[in-house]
C-alpha cells in the first residue's frame, strides 16, 4: 500500500519537510515507521513524546505499572489526574491528543522471554527505557536475536548513558556490559533522579530512533555517550564488538531470549509482606523474633550486619534454591539487603521454594541506618 | 608515567574488572588492572545503569 501525506500533515510537518536530510521521503518513512518505547518512565515519556510529535506513523508504548504521585516530577506524559491509572493507557491517550493522526499502541504488560518475540514482531526499531536491569538485557538479546536496531539510555541520579545498536553496524549492549553477574544497580525510585535528567537522555533516544530510521547522520553505533549533568559534560567512549559476546559475537550461546537468572515478575514481587526498619526493630525486641537471612555478599556481611542475621548471599539462593539450604519453612523469616532490591528477589524465591512467611526489610540496611541505628556499619 | 594497579571497579579479592564495570584511561579502554596512566589522565568509571 503506497502512503503519502495529506495536506494537514505536509503542514504539521513543515519543518521537517524543509530539512534536505529529511524532505517529504523522509517524513513518508517516518510515517510508515512502527517504534516500541518499552517502560513509559523518565525515558520512555520525553521520547515518546518527541516520536509522536516528529510523525512516526505505529508508536508502542510498553509499561505495566500505574502512574504515581512520584513519577510527576519527571515523567512528563502525566498529570496529576492520571495518578493510579494505567500508565500505557494514559500515554496513549496523551500522545493522541498530541497527534492524532498516529497509531498509537498501549502494551499494558511486563515483558518477559515468553512474550517479547510476538511483541517485536509488529515494530522495526526499539527505544529502551526500562527501569530493569534485567529487562535491558532481555530487550537487547531479543533486537540482536531478531535484527531489530535498538537506542537503550539509562540514568541514575545525575548521570546517564545512551547507545545504540543496529544489526550487523556494531557492538551490543551486552558487548558493553557482558552480564549482571553480582550486579544489583538501584533505579530511580531507590538511588533518586533529577527530574530533567531523563528529559535529555530521552529526547536523544527520539533524535537516534529518528536517525536510524531515515539512514542519516552518524548515530551512536560503537559509542557510549554519557552525560553527567552536575557538570553539564558529555564524554563518549568507543566500545568494539566482542568476538566472544553471549549474543552477537562468532559463536553466540544465547539464541534465543532469555528471562535474566532469579527473574521474579512484578506481579511475584507485589505479593512479597514488606517490614519497615522500625516494624523489624519492635519484632526483634518481642517474644518470637523472626530468623534474619542476609542475601548481600560475604564481604559486605562482613563489614556489619545485624545481630543473629546469617548471611545466605543471593547468588547462592538463586544457584542451590530454598529447598537445598535448610531454611525454616514455617516461621517467619525476613529477607535483608543493603537496599531492598536483592532481599525482594530473594523472597519471591523463598515463596517458589515452599517458605510460607518470607518477609522483606523494605530499604533494606540503608533504612535501618536511617531509622534505627545510624551507627550501623555498612 | 606511573603504572598503577585500578582497584576501582574490582571487588577485594577477585582482582579482575566486574562484568558489569568499564575502565577508561583517557578514553581508551583499560582491559587490565595494571595500567599506565599519565599525570594529566582521566579515568573515567562506566558502571551499567538501571534507571529508566
Amino acid at each position: 500500500m503506497s502512503i503519502s501525506l495529506s495536506a494537514a500533515e505536509k503542514q504539521r510537518y513543515s519543518r521537517h519537510l524543509l530539512l534536505q536530510e529529511i524532505g517529504p521521503a523522509g517524513q513518508l518513512k517516518l510515517k510508515a515507521a512502527r517504534v516500541l518505547v518499552i517502560g513509559a518512565g523518565g525515558l520512555g515519556c520525553p521520547a515518546a513524546l518527541y516520536l509522536a510529535a516528529g510523525g512516526i506513523g505505529t508508536i508502542g508504548i510498553l509499561d505495566f505499572d500505574l502512574v504515581e504521585e512520584s513519577n510527576l516530577q519527571r515523567q512528563v506524559l502525566f498529570t496529576t489526574a492520571d495518578i493510579g491509572q494505567p500508565k500505557a493507557q494514559r500515554a496513549r491517550e496523551r500522545l493522541r491528543s498530541l497527534n492524532p493522526q498516529l497509531q498509537i499502541i498501549a502494551h499494558q504488560t511486563e515483558l518477559t522471554a515468553a512474550n517479547v518475540q510476538q511483541i517485536f514482531a509488529s515494530y522495526d526499531l526499539v527505544v529502551d527505557g526500562s527501569d530493569r536491569i534485567g529487562t535491558r538485557y532481555l530487550v537487547n538479546d531479543a533486537c540482536v536475536i531478531y535484527r531489530k536496531p535498538l537506542v537503550s539510555a539509562a540514568i541514575h541520579r545525575f548521570e546517564g548513558q545512551a547507545m545504540s545498536y543496529a544489526p550487523g553496524r556494531g557492538p551490543c549492549y551486552r558487548c558493553l556490559f557482558p552480564d549482571l553477574s553480582g550486579a544489583v544497580l538501584p533505579n530511580c525510585s531507590q538511588a533518586g533522579v533529577l527530574g530533567v535528567l531523563p528529559g535529555v537522555l530521552g529526547a536523544l533516544q527520539a533524535t537516534e530512533a529518528v536517525k536510524l530510521l531515515l539512514g542519516i547522520g552518524e548515530p551512536l553505533l560503537g559509542r557510549v555517550l554519557v552525560y553527567d549533568a552536575l557538570t553539564l559534560r558529555f564524554d563518549e567512549f568507543h566500545i568494539s564488538r566482542r568476538p566472544d559476546c553471549a549474543v552477537c559475537g562468532e559463536q553466540p550461546s544465547i539464541l534465543a531470549p532469555a528471562d535474566p537468572p532469579g527473574f521474579c515478575s512484578v506481579e511475584e514481587q507485589r505479593r512479597i509482606t514488606r517490614l519497615s526498619a522500625s516494624e523489624l526493630s519492635q519484632r526483634l525486641q518481642g517474644d518470637a523474633p523472626p530468623s534474619l537471612i542476609d542475601v548481600r555478599d560475604p564481604e559486605e556481611f562482613a563489614v556489619g550486619h545485624l545481630a543473629r542475621s546469617i548471611n545466605i548471599p543471593l547468588s547462592r539462593l538463586e544457584q542451590r534454591g530454598v529447598s537445598d539450604l535448610s531454611l525454616p519453612r514455617e516461621l517467619p523469616t525476613v529477607f535483608i539487603c543493603r537496599s531492598g532490591a536483592r532481599s525482594l528477589r530473594a523472597c519471591a524465591l523463598a515463596r517458589r521454594g515452599g517458605m510460607a512467611l518470607p518477609l522483606q526489610l523494605e530499604g533494606g540496611l540503608l533504612a535501618w541506618r536511617e531509622t534505627v541505628d545510624p551507627g550501623f556499619a555498612l | 608515567m606511573t603504572t598503577v594497579t585500578l582497584w576501582v571497579g574490582t571487588r577485594k579479592g577477585q582482582l579482575r574488572i566486574r562484568p558489569h564495570i568499564r575502565i577508561f584511561v583517557a578514553a581508551q579502554e583499560a582491559l587490565m588492572l595494571e595500567q599506565a596512566v599519565l599525570p594529566k589522565d582521566t579515568v573515567h568509571l562506566l558502571c551499567a545503569l538501571s534507571g529508566g
